[in-house]
């Protein structure tokens, strides 16, 4: 039982850790701090659901067109939008970005309605089940899915982070973008590239996710206050932090929902990160920051 | 009267031409609400720098335990209204806690967090009336002022704005204005000068959640029906829209946001599109081209100076 819910809680952390990198990949290179993160992984879920459901093309072709399509968005939002506004204060910029949440919904509603419409699991097969002397462990093969391609996009960006050029480029902007643009960087570049990044990301988890909430305006609101929350308890800084995160919020909430309470399970799950962030205020793997004043 | 106060005015004689509207009246009545909240949430922001998505906590607690008080208790209005500002201040006091040891977005993330917190305790309780609400909560009849024509709500309603404009007026050139001021430049100059960052903060908190805590229960009231889909993130992200689209700083730009946020659903209300993104454009483009919120139109002089820096 405890560790079915574990299990379960991995795969719901997993959910909420790919939205966290998401956030963290635009943050550290761009500065902002994006409200509209979820609606824009909304509308490419719409995007997938008008490409397979209504217009009934291949799940895959569909699944594809739907992430390239957050790509887009994500450069359209950074190079038409926040560029422009680049030096303006941080709470304007939360503000901007509730703008562009209330685009994207109206947006969503005045196109496609205010329906529940349904995605199906792209694996529908039997579950996979796992005995052992302390019970069974039951995963749907979509959760596996999930998992994996989540595993694999967390993989492909260190290893895009680490070992290519632009990769490398996008850290220094990250660090300092006086200094990168010194060293012959083109940060302008870097930044529309780490929104194509964070908005694909986006777009993944929309469409992983969809399955289970339906497709509707609001769909991706509970992943992208876990996935901010994530971010938080990670340092918000860092990636390893926002995975570790993301896991650990899936598996307090889920353990939370079984144990303690299910109709408090948010309440509960945010008290204890609150909790964690008291005693470490940078989070769990962000560092301290000291300021010149 | 002081010549500061002379603004007032006009809002009193404001509401005579639409006495036989009261439909607008109380459109009037809930932008004065509004504009109470977001002064407290103004105080927490460009008073202390401290940054808050949570501020409908505060207006959920003021409405439910207004509400509550009157409807199951039968309280006078005026003690509940009185009750549920010091409630909602002593909330705040616990929400200030965290930010003695967080800032900037840990901050918007825990006051994130606690705003989705109690609007999810106030579903599950049996007390607040679980996700159905509460219903018919009475209008408040003082002597004279009797239920009927939200007339008599709107000159409430600008009456505790002239209260909080007065008491918020001396207060900003006094020490403690002067020390808020000085911890949102920095915190640690602010210490080294000896300020006691525990006490302003938790009295910036404190103060913020008050006066939306008293705005939150004038709004039960004037609404009539209360649950907790009314106190979601959007309520507390549009506080601080309100605040940062009127002009932040300043009551008039931050009534001037509130009657943005809601008076353009009602104009709007009659046309075949969908009003968020009528008004996610409205915001993108004030921000765009008057950073500094609506309140710079009313500055013309300012619009033709040229920037220093």
């Amino acid at each position: 039982m405890v560790f079915q819910q574990i299990i379960a809680g991995i795969i719901t952390g997993s959910l909420y850790a790919i939205v966290a990198l998401g956030l963290v990949v635009a943050y550290k290179v761009t500065g902002v701090m994006n409200f509209a993160y979820g609606y824009m992984g909304m509308i490419s879920a719409y995007i997938f659901f008008t490409f397979f459901s209504m217009i009934g093309m291949n799940y895959i072709l569909s699944f594809l067109i739907s992430v390239a399509f957050g790509a887009l968005v994500g450069y359209s939002v950074e190079r038409g939008l926040l560029r422009p506004v680049r030096n303006i204060s941080p709470a304007s910029m939360v503000i901007i970005t509730l703008g562009l949440l209330l685009v994207l919904e109206g947006t969503a509603l005045q196109i496609w309605g205010n329906n529940y419409q349904q995605i199906p699991n792209l694996l529908n097969g039997v579950p996979f089940i796992l005995k052992f002397s302390g019970g069974i462990i039951v995963i749907p093969q979509q959760n596996l899915l999930i998992l994996g391609l989540v595993a694999s996009v967390i993989v492909a960006l260190i290893l895009y982070l680490n070992l290519t050029f632009q990769g490398k480029a996008m850290r220094a902007v990250a660090q300092s973008e006086e200094i990168a643009k010194l060293m012959g960087i083109n940060s302008n570049l870097i930044m529309s590239i780490s929104w194509i990044i964070s908005g694909a990301i986006g777009a993944l988890a929309a469409v992983l996710v969809a399955p289970q909430t339906f497709v509707y305006p609001d769909m991706m609101l509970n992943l992208q206050i876990m996935g901010f929350t994530a971010a938080v308890l990670g340092g918000f800084e860092s990636i390893p932090g926002s995975i570790i995160g993301g896991i650990s919020i899936g598996i307090i909430e889920n353990l939370v929902g079984t144990y303690i309470s299910t109709n408090l399970k948010t309440t509960f799950s945010l008290a204890i990160i609150v909790a964690i962030l008291l005693i470490k205020p940078e989070g769990l793997l962000g560092s301290a920051k000291v300021k010149r004043v | 009267m002081n010549k500061k106060y002379w603004w007032f005015l006009p809002f009193v004689l404001f509401p005579i031409p639409f006495l036989e509207y009261p439909f607008l009246l109380s459109i009037f009545v809930l932008i004065g609400i509004y504009t109470i909240a977001a002064i407290g949430m103004d105080v927490l922001t460009t008073w202390a720098g401290q940054i808050s998505i949570g501020n409908a906590a505060f207006f959920a607690v003021g409405a439910y335990t207004s509400a509550i008080l009157v409807v199951n208790f039968h309280v006078p209005f005026l003690i509940a209204f009185l009750i549920s500002g010091i409630l909602s201040a002593l909330i705040g006091v616990m929400v200030g806690l965290p930010a003695l040891r967080v800032s900037g977005f840990y901050l918007a993330v825990i006051t994130m967090a606690f705003g989705i917190a109690i609007q999810q305790m106030i579903g599950v309780f049996q007390i607040t009336g679980g996700y159905n609400g509460i219903r018919n909560i009475p209008v408040p009849t003082f002597w004279i002022f009797k239920a009927g024509n939200p007339i008599y709500q709107y000159y409430i309603v600008l009456a505790i704005i002239f209260l909080i404009f007065t008491v918020i007026s001396r207060i900003s050139f006094s020490k403690s204005g002067m020390s808020l001021f000085a911890i949102r430049d920095s915190e640690t100059a602010a210490k080294a000068f000896g300020i006691n960052l525990l006490k302003y903060k938790l009295a910036a908190f404190a103060s913020s959640a008050a006066l939306t805590g008293f705005a939150g229960s004038l709004y039960a009231s004037a609404i009539g029906f209360i649950s907790p889909s009314q106190f979601d993130l959007t309520l507390s992200l549009d506080l601080l829209a309100m605040v940062i689209v009127g002009g932040a700083g300043n009551i008039m730009g931050v009534m001037i946001g509130a009657a943005f946020f809601i008076g353009l659903p009602f104009l709007l209300s009659g046309y075949n599109i969908s009003i968020t993104i009528i008004q996610g454009v409205a915001l993108i483009l004030i921000l765009l081209f008057l950073p500094k919120g609506l309140l710079q139109i009313f500055k013309i002089k300012d619009l033709f100076k040229k920037k220093v820096i």
